[in-house]
């Protein structure tokens, strides 16, 4: 008896460290946050009493940034999940080498930059970019066309570019194990080669599914850069307030409401993610 | 009422039209060859209905290659498949009304027992109180009962089996393909296995087509064996026919133990080396004649055998049921016998022979 008691404090032993990161690195800043999101700033100071000023405030004036930086991001995190599956069910069904090609291809990417993407593709969709040099070039229009740039479609562009190697990652794990003689046996059973993936595949890469989802929509949803080097002043998202609150405006309580209403908005997002994915991903 | 279940298989629309007696497999001249290597060279093949064909060979002999066909997961590169009087040859295996039983078995881990087993009745929209009536008798049937709820992963090997093989009987499937289903068990566990099948076949009828490369087995369930080789389909016949009549060098060595004995075929008749001459039709040349071992005779009986030569043991070896002998004969063959009784031992001079009832010749 002894043993097992020694044994089993051993192993929680063990897990300290983790804990110990977990907390000192994510949970301690953030009860910190909660705590501050209600307090008030007066001349720069935080003012320590608790009120909910900060978040009626966002009820009133900042629902719809927040809504539409819900849905740009679900968006974005759609495209790259559908995307990624696409791509890593290419990686996987090809043994041969197109396989391990397009899995270099994307680990590759992987090795350019963040702003190095932006930067690229502000060269491409730029006034005096590639897109727009070939249209103009094939008179397929008179001027160049501004809104390539500076527009949620280029916030769309570089974000789902960006994701989606770190999307491809999972989604290409959860496939790998997946024994090929089940998915014959699937046709043998009388499915057609979309049944095969209906029922024997979707429903067991779900959980890698939702991650790049989830992955995708987190990023997206507390970007403030991509939208400010392309999104142009129409394409405000909640990253960009968030940060103004903390920057210029020194308003870190209101930063900190507003941090977490996105963040319960995402939480909400994910959740319906999920729910939808147990719910139609699913074998006959 | 599962024999008549059977017979009225889903898939068949047309069999009223097939003439009775027509075979309900037909292969013509079916090949199949990957990027110039020839794994199945064009053969001919029918399997009747209640056929229980076993497709025997050695590894890489193209086996699977010749079930996945049957199948419609390989295309061949010629030939022609029917099912029932139907051309299959194009179609693809969801729409054959052939079942696999897979080496790998293939379950479904992310469905229980009851859910794999129902899985293409679902497919086929068959309605739910059905699948649940038609599944519980699979169930019964490979005696899973305890099991039904359990995901695949959390069951044994041979459980595994039976999930897969209900999985596929539940389609009453026109032909049921086995690619060595039992090729991961322990000896014991096959056993156990191969009589269980027996008993399938007999309860549900139905026609099978089993791929073993172990020839025991083949005989223990098959009424058919074909015996490939290199591709090539070396013989078909009933177990006493390959293993007694055996067509060629190949089958005589592969099924079983076999002695060859040097002799030359001229105008039909084969002299052997006691100065007998047999009556044997075939090609004109150097031929041999195989006997078993276990048809030899030694000692005092082999001297009123059709054959008799002279030899001595070289080696004794108690096997438990029989004994060895290697006998070396005066002509310089060396002719494996087994007998149950050991009173010889090596450097022993004597008499060995067999019956011509027991021989068989083939070209060497
Ligand atoms: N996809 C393929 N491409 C090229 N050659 C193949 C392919 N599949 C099988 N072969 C070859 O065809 C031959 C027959 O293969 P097959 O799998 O039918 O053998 P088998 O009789 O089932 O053997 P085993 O008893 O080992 O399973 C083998 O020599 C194999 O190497
Ligand atoms: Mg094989």
């Amino acid at each position: 008896m002894m043993g097992v008691a020694v044994a089993t404090m051993r192993r929680n032993l063990l897990l300290v460290p983790a804990i110990a990161v977990l907390g000192g690195l994510f949970l301690v800043p953030l009860v910190w946050f909660l705590v501050v999101s209600f307090y008030r700033v007066s001349l720069f100071q935080l003012v320590h009493e608790p009120n909910l000023a900060n978040y009626a405030r966002i009820w009133s004036d900042y629902l719809g940034p927040i809504g539409y930086t819900a849905g740009i991001s679900a968006l974005i995190a759609v495209v790259t999940t559908l995307l990624a599956f696409v791509v890593a069910h290419l990686i996987w069904s090809r043994g041969d080498g197109w396989g391990n090609f397009l899995l270099g291809a994307t680990l590759l990417t992987l090795f350019g930059g963040y702003l190095v993407k932006i930067y690229a593709w502000r060269t491409l969709l730029g006034r005096e970019g590639i897109v727009n040099n070939t249209l103009v070039g094939l008179h397929l229009t008179d001027n160049p066309i501004d809104a390539l740039l500076y527009s949620p479609l280029a916030v769309v562009l570089v974000l789902v570019s960006y994701l989606l190697p770190f999307a491809i990652l999972p989604v290409y794990g959860a496939l790998r194990p997946i024994d090929p003689t089940s998915l014959e046996a699937a046709r043998d059973l009388g499915a057609s080669p979309w049944g095969v993936l209906r029922d024997a595949v979707l429903p067991r890469i779900v959980p890698a599914l939702l991650t790049a989802f989830a992955l995708s929509f987190l990023v997206s949803a507390g970007d403030y850069v991509t939208p400010r080097m392309v999104g142009g002043t129409r394409t405000q998202m909640m990253g960009n307030f968030i940060e103004s609150q903390f920057g210029l405006r020194m308003n870190m309580p209101l930063g900190a409401a507003m941090t977490f209403s996105t963040l319960l908005t995402s939480i909400a997002v994910i959740a319906a993610a999920w729910i939808g994915m147990r719910t139609f991903l699913r074998a006959k | 009422m599962l024999q008549r279940a059977i017979d009225s298989s889903p898939h068949s629309p047309i069999t009223d039209a097939v003439p009775a007696g027509a075979p309900l497999v037909r292969l013509t001249g079916v090949a199949k060859d990957y990027n110039g290597f020839q794994a199945v060279h064009p053969l001919d093949m029918t399997i009747e209905r209640g056929d229980f064909v076993s497709i025997l060979g050695p590894s890489g002999c193209g086996k699977t290659t010749l079930l996945r066909m049957l199948g419609g997961f390989i295309t061949p590169s010629q030939g022609r498949i029917e099912v029932d009087g139907v051309d299959v040859t194009a179609l693809p295996p969801e729409k054959r009304a052939t079942n696999m039983v897979f080496q790998g078995y293939g379950l479904f881990p992310h469905m229980s027992v009851r859910q794999n087993i129902g899985y293409g009745l679902r497919l086929a929209r068959t309605p739910a109180r059905e699948v649940a009536e038609r599944v519980e008798e699979m169930v019964d049937l490979v005696q899973l009962g305890a099991f039904a709820e359990r995901a695949p992963t959390a069951l044994s090997g041979g459980q595994q089996q039976r999930v897969a093989l209900a999985r596929a009987l539940i389609m009453r499937p026109k032909v049921l393909l086995l690619d060595e289903p039992f090729a991961a068990l322990d000896l014991k566990l096959r056993k156990a296995m191969q009589d269980e099948m027996r008993r399938l076949h007999d309860a549900i009828g139905g026609t099978f087509v089993f791929v073993t490369h172990d020839q025991t087995e083949a005989m223990a369930l098959a009424n058919r064996i074909a015996v490939m080789e290199g591709g090539h389909l070396r013989q078909l016949g009933t177990a006493e026919e390959i293993y007694l009549h055996p067509a060629n060098h190949f089958v005589s060595a592969f099924v079983g133990e076999a002695n060859f004995v040097r002799a030359m075929r001229r105008n039909g008749r084969v002299a052997l080396s006691n100065g007998l001459t047999v009556v044997s039709p075939g090609e004109d040349g150097d031929v041999e004649i195989g006997v078993r071992p276990e048809r030899l005779m030694i000692g005092a009986p082999a001297e009123g055998a059709d054959v008799c030569l002279r030899g001595s043991v070289t080696e004794r070896l108690f096997l438990g049921a029989h004994v060895q002998y290697r006998v070396l004969t005066e002509s310089g063959e060396t002719l494996v016998a087994n007998a149950l009784e050991g009173h010889f031992s090596p450097g022993d001079s004597l008499r060995i022979g067999w019956n011509l009832a027991d021989q068989w010749v083939v070209a060497s």
